[in-house]
């Protein structure tokens, strides 16, 4: 697995004909795995052409690792054989659950910070990538409510699970910032606990201030106290792919564009001053 | 029960809707209160699939409105709460609820029109496969016409309705005056060319072809079909059945003819 791949984009439907048309210069794109796990036509078609011009990562949000529901492994068989076909540089999903007994709600639901919760999604973390037979990347979740079970931090329980099932890790950016707001943490101290080792990719997108809370919504630029997070996060882990989420309210590809370049911008500068010359 | 178990079960009846005590599982925010933290997850439940719901069929709000069609879609996950990995899945018991719910049951081009909008989208995910060209069958032998049996493309997909909904479509793809709802019996077809999905109504006669060939009948049983009948004259239902074959291959809706 590449351990840096450059800076990417969420590959978007409205975005195919400019890719295509244009080839901008982007380093990878993400592809959302549940929109091509479809027999054929449009959806794979574009995706195929794509492929062929850049590498791709798959991000899913259905393998809903932490809920008590069995794996499922039509879903799972579903993803191994799209990954045989594009052959993703990696494939990530979420660190939450998305529905119990055979129901979904479509939305990625924290876990509680706990023992029981650190073996149940360890286990099946194993279970997940000894079938996909690669490593694959969990990212941190956005998340409004806290549990009183959990006895230890987000990033604690984030940090065992990893080192646990020998995952890799996708860190949301957007998301350590939207969680340290809604409950009060330091972002820095969630940054600096997460082993440098286990970190593939980061995550950066938009959100919605609530006043006492705020919501990831990804339907808006990246605001300045993330991209002055983003920019700890280059200090802490270096040279890490990057990309920009976006899923509503999306704009133009060179919109986004431009503010991939912001986060090369920041990357570059600070990977400069920390040269050395001996 | 695990208490992870539990807790799963209990925020997920409570985001569903149902009041169950999730409270007393939950920290109490520094800023503002538990039950406005709870509704960004019950809000975005209902928010995220009414917004699914409503970019496939964007064409029945446009027909019935779009506070009607909040209610039909509110309805609807209240009946069939996803249970599909893929949010894209999740409507695909659309057009069984609205012909079994009492409120909905009474207006069945309802159910007809979400199956038809359901199909289109279908079409252009549907497997691919290679398209029939003429040069395939202008290799066939003559004496050989009779015996060949077309495959259709895996996007092709036959509706017989029994209300005009296929009209009631075409007048909301076309932003034409509606027709009137009226007990209607019709045949359309739905399949996609290149990477866009038609649908086109079909007569009787037509339908019966289509049938017959997806029936794995060959040329000379569809002729002899159609004269038998009584929807062609025997001296017409070569030449009938050849030139429909004909726009259909233009068209892409074969992949394969084979001798039967």
């Amino acid at each position: 697995m590449d351990a840096f791949l450059g800076f990417g984009l969420g590959l978007r439907p409205q975005h195919y004909t400019y890719i295509l048309e244009h080839r901008p210069a982007i380093d990878w794109f993400e592809a959302i795995t549940e929109d091509y796990l479809v027999p054929g036509g449009k959806p794979l078609y574009y995706l195929n052409r794509i492929r062929e011009l850049y590498p791709l990562v798959m991000h899913g949000v259905s393998l809903s690792i932490g809920s008590c529901d069995p794996l499922n492994t039509e879903y799972l068989k579903q993803v191994k054989v799209l990954a045989d076909k594009i052959q993703p540089v990696w494939i990530s999903d979420h660190l939450c659950w998305t529905g119990v007994d055979g129901l979904n709600m479509h939305d990625l639901l924290p876990l509680p910070y706990t023992e029981e919760a650190v073996k149940h999604v360890v286990d099946r973390v194993k279970q997940v990538q000894d079938f996909l037979g690669r490593q694959i990347l969990l990212e941190n979740v956005s998340s409004y409510i806290e549990y009183r079970d959990s006895n230890v931090t987000e990033w604690e329980f984030l940090t065992t699970i990893a080192e646990q099932a020998d995952c890799l890790i996708l860190l949301d950016i957007n998301n350590i910032y939207v969680s340290a707001v809604n409950h009060y943490f330091d972002p820095l101290d969630y940054l600096n606990a997460i082993p440098i080792h286990r970190v593939r990719q980061f995550h950066l997108a938009g959100h919605k201030n609530c006043g006492d809370y705020i919501i990831d919504t990804h339907d808006a630029p990246i605001i300045e106290g993330v991209w002055s997070l983003y920019a700890q996060a280059v200090k802490r882990f270096g040279r890490v792919a990057t990309m920009i989420e976006r899923d509503d309210d999306i704009p133009e590809f060179p919109v986004l564009f431009d503010e991939l370049q912001q986060a090369k911008k920041i990357a570059k500068n600070i990977w400069k001053e920390n040269v050395c010359i001996s | 029960m695990s208490a992870l178990a539990n807790l799963q079960q209990v925020l997920q009846t409570h985001i569903m809707g149902e009041d169950v005590q999730i409270l007393n599982e939950l920290v109490v925010p520094t800023k503002g209160t538990i039950d406005e933290r709870l509704e960004v997850y019950s809000n975005a439940y209902d928010w995220r699939l009414i917004d699914a719901l409503h970019q496939e069929y964007g064409l029945l709000a446009k027909l019935i409105g779009d506070e009607a069609f909040t209610e039909l879609a509110e309805a609807f996950i209240d009946t069939y709460p996803s249970q599909f990995y893929s949010i894209a899945k999740f409507s695909e018991p659309l057009a069984q609820f609205l012909s079994e719910d009492s409120a909905y049951s009474k207006q069945p081009h309802l159910s007809e029109l979400v199956k038809l909008i359901k199909a289109l989208i279908i079409s252009l995910e549907a497997a691919d496969a290679p398209y029939l060209n003429f040069e395939a069958l202008a290799n066939m032998a003559e004496q050989n016409w009779p015996s060949l049996c077309f495959k259709f493309h895996p996007s092709v997909q036959y509706f017989c309705f029994n209300y005009n909904s296929y009209a009631i479509w075409q007048a909301l793809v076309q932003e034409k005056s509606m027709p009137t709802m009226q007990m209607l019996k019709n045949h359309c077809v739905v399949w996609r060319k290149g990477l866009q999905s038609y649908a086109v109504a079909l007569t009787e006669a037509e339908a019966l072809v289509l049938n017959l060939i997806q029936q794995g009948f060959c040329f000379a049983d569809v002729c002899e079909a159609v004269y038998d009948k009584g929807l062609m004259a025997e001296s017409q239902a070569a030449s009938f059945v050849a030139n429909l074959l004909a726009t259909w291959l233009n068209n892409h809706l074969f992949s394969e003819v084979k001798l039967s």
